[in-house]
C-alpha cells in the first residue's frame, strides 16, 4: 500500500511540475512574441512620437481656425447689426410708401353731417387736406381715408359734390384712420381754432375713436401703381 | 532486487525533480533580466499613451472639422447678398417716398402776401395761410407732380404744412413768405394747374391780390426729405406686393 501511495505522490508531483514548467515557458514566449522587446519598445516609441507630431500640428490648425472663426464671428456680428439696421430702415420706408398693410395704435376720425345740411364735401376739401396736414404735424405714420391709403402721390380732388381720393369717389361719412401717438393726434387737432373746431363751425360732426395698444388700427395698402416719368434720382 | 530497483527509481525521481526545478528557475530567468522587465513595463505604458494620444488626435480632428464647417465663406456671402438686396429695395422706396434728391422738368411757383393797402380786403384775406399752401400742393399733385418742395423743404405724404404764427411750419422747421414751391412733372399740366381760370392759384392772384408768379424750368433739382422720422407706432403686417 505504502508503495502505491509513494508512486501516486511522485506521479502527481511530476505532473504539477511539468504543468508549471510549460506555463512558465509559454508566458515568457508570449511576452516577447516573435519580436525582441527592445525592438518593440523602439517601434512604440516611434509611433508615440509620430502621434505627438500629428497632435501638435492638429492643435496648431485648430488654433488658427479658431482665430479665423473669431474674426469671422466679429464680421458676422457687424453684418448682423447692419442687417437689423437695414431691416428697420426697410420697414420704415415700406410703411411710409403705403405699399404695405400696416397696423398700430392711433385714432379713427369720423366726419359726417346731418343729411339735411347743404354741406358739399367738394367745397370743403381743403379742410380734409388741412386735417391731414395737422395729422402729419402730430407725427402720424399712416393715414387712410375711407380705405384709401394716403401716399406721397395721393391727391384729394373735388368733383361735383364729392371728393376723389386716389381717383376713388367718396361721400360722407368720411372715416379717416391715422396710426400714431393718440395723445399727440388729439392735441394737434383739438386746439381752439384748430381743424376740428373749424369743421364743426361749418356744420360737420367730428368723432374720434382712440385705439391704444393692444387695440390696433388696420390700414390697408395702396393698391394702384405709381410710375414716375419726369423725376429721376440724383445719384451722388 | 526489489530494494535495488526501488533505490534506482528513487534516484531517477530525484534527478527528474532536480531537472524540473532547475528548468523552472532557468525558465523564470529566461531572458528576463531587470532591463527587460523595465522595458515590458514601459511597453504597457507606451501602449496606453498611444491609445490616449489616438483618442486626442481623433477629437482634435473632429474639432478641426467642426470649425471648418462653422467658418466658411458662404455664410458671409449670403449675408452680403441679403444686404445688397435690402439696400436696393430701400433705395427704390426712398425714391418713391421723397427721400432721394431728384431732378427733372417742372414749374416754380412763388406766392406771397398781398401788400397793397389800397385794395379793400380784410387783412386775414391778404396773407398766405397754411391752408392756401396745402391746397396749392394738392393741386400740383392732382396735376401729376412727382416731386414737390417748398422753400427747399421736400413735401412728402408725412410732411405737415401748418400755421406757426406769421410763419408756416414744414417738416419740423418754420419757413417765411415768400413761398417758393417747385414741382417736377409735366410742365404744361403743372403750369395749367396754377394759372388757368378757376384754379386756386388764379383765385389767390386775381381775387385776393396775392403775389403769385409761375415759371417753367426744364431742369430742376429737388432736395430729399431729410427729417429723421422714426416709425414707432406702425408695423407692416404682411408682405404685400407693390
Amino acid at each position: 500500500m505504502n508503495k502505491i501511495w509513494q508512486k501516486i505522490m511522485i506521479f502527481t508531483m511530476s505532473l504539477i511540475l511539468g504543468i508549471i514548467l510549460m506555463t512558465q515557458m509559454r508566458t515568457a514566449g508570449n511576452i516577447f512574441g516573435n519580436i525582441n522587446a527592445v525592438e518593440k519598445s523602439g517601434q512604440l516609441n516611434k509611433e508615440l512620437a509620430r502621434l505627438n507630431i500629428e497632435k501638435n500640428s492638429l492643435r496648431e490648425e485648430l488654433e488658427s481656425l479658431k482665430e479665423d472663426n473669431e474674426e469671422f464671428e466679429e464680421t458676422y456680428r457687424k453684418i448682423d447689426e447692419e442687417l437689423s439696421r437695414l431691416k428697420k430702415e426697410l420697414e420704415k420706408h415700406q410703411i411710409i410708401s403705403g405699399f404695405y398693410d400696416v397696423e398700430g395704435e392711433g385714432v379713427v376720425i369720423t366726419i359726417d353731417a346731418s343729411p339735411n345740411s347743404y354741406l358739399s364735401l367738394a367745397s370743403s376739401h381743403q379742410y380734409i387736406l388741412s386735417l391731414i396736414s395737422y395729422l402729419n404735424n402730430a407725427g402720424v405714420e399712416a393715414i387712410s381715408i375711407n380705405g384709401q391709403r394716403y401716399t406721397n402721390y395721393t391727391e384729394i380732388v373735388p368733383v361735383l359734390n364729392h371728393i376723389n381720393v386716389n381717383g376713388v369717389a367718396m361721400v360722407l361719412p368720411l372715416e379717416i384712420k391715422a396710426i400714431g401717438n393718440y395723445r399727440t393726434i388729439e392735441a394737434s387737432l383739438n386746439f381752439v381754432g384748430g381743424i376740428v373746431m373749424q369743421l364743426t363751425q361749418i356744420g360737420y360732426t367730428v368723432e374720434y375713436e382712440v385705439y391704444r395698444e393692444p387695440e390696433k388700427i388696420f390700414i390697408n395698402r395702396y393698391d394702384g401703381e405709381i410710375e414716375l416719368r419726369y423725376a429721376s434720382p440724383i445719384i451722388d | 532486487m526489489v530494494v535495488i530497483k526501488n533505490k534506482i527509481l528513487n534516484i531517477i525521481i530525484f534527478v527528474m525533480v532536480f531537472l524540473v526545478t532547475a528548468g523552472l528557475v532557468k525558465g523564470v530567468d529566461a531572458g528576463i533580466d531587470e532591463n527587460t522587465i523595465y522595458i515590458i513595463k514601459n511597453l504597457n505604458k507606451y501602449e496606453k499613451n498611444i491609445e490616449e494620444m489616438r483618442l486626442l488626435v481623433n477629437n482634435m480632428q473632429n474639432a478641426v472639422d467642426n470649425e471648418k464647417k462653422y467658418g466658411g465663406d458662404y455664410r458671409h456671402q449670403e449675408a452680403l447678398d441679403t444686404i445688397i438686396e435690402i439696400n436696393s429695395e430701400i433705395e427704390r422706396l426712398k425714391f418713391y417716398n421723397g427721400f432721394t434728391n431728384v431732378r427733372g422738368p417742372g414749374i416754380m411757383l412763388s406766392v406771397s402776401d398781398n401788400i397793397d393797402d389800397t385794395i379793400d380786403l380784410d387783412i386775414m384775406e391778404r396773407i398766405v395761410h397754411d391752408v392756401d399752401i396745402v391746397v396749392l400742393l394738392n393741386d400740383l399733385k392732382a396735376a401729376g407732380a412727382e416731386a414737390i418742395e417748398i422753400n427747399r423743404k421736400r413735401i412728402t405724404n408725412i410732411s405737415e404744412v401748418v400755421c406757426a404764427g406769421p410763419l408756416i411750419k414744414v417738416n419740423g422747421e418754420v419757413i417765411p413768405a415768400p413761398f417758393l414751391i417747385r414741382a417736377i412733372g409735366d410742365i404744361e399740366e403743372l403750369y395749367n394747374a396754377v394759372t388757368e381760370e378757376g384754379t386756386y392759384a388764379y383765385e389767390l392772384k386775381n381775387t385776393y391780390g396775392m403775389d403769385v408768379d409761375v415759371r417753367m424750368s426744364y431742369n430742376m433739382s429737388l432736395r430729399e426729405y431729410s427729417n429723421n422720422s422714426n416709425i414707432e407706432y406702425a408695423s407692416v403686417i404682411n408682405e404685400g406686393v407693390e
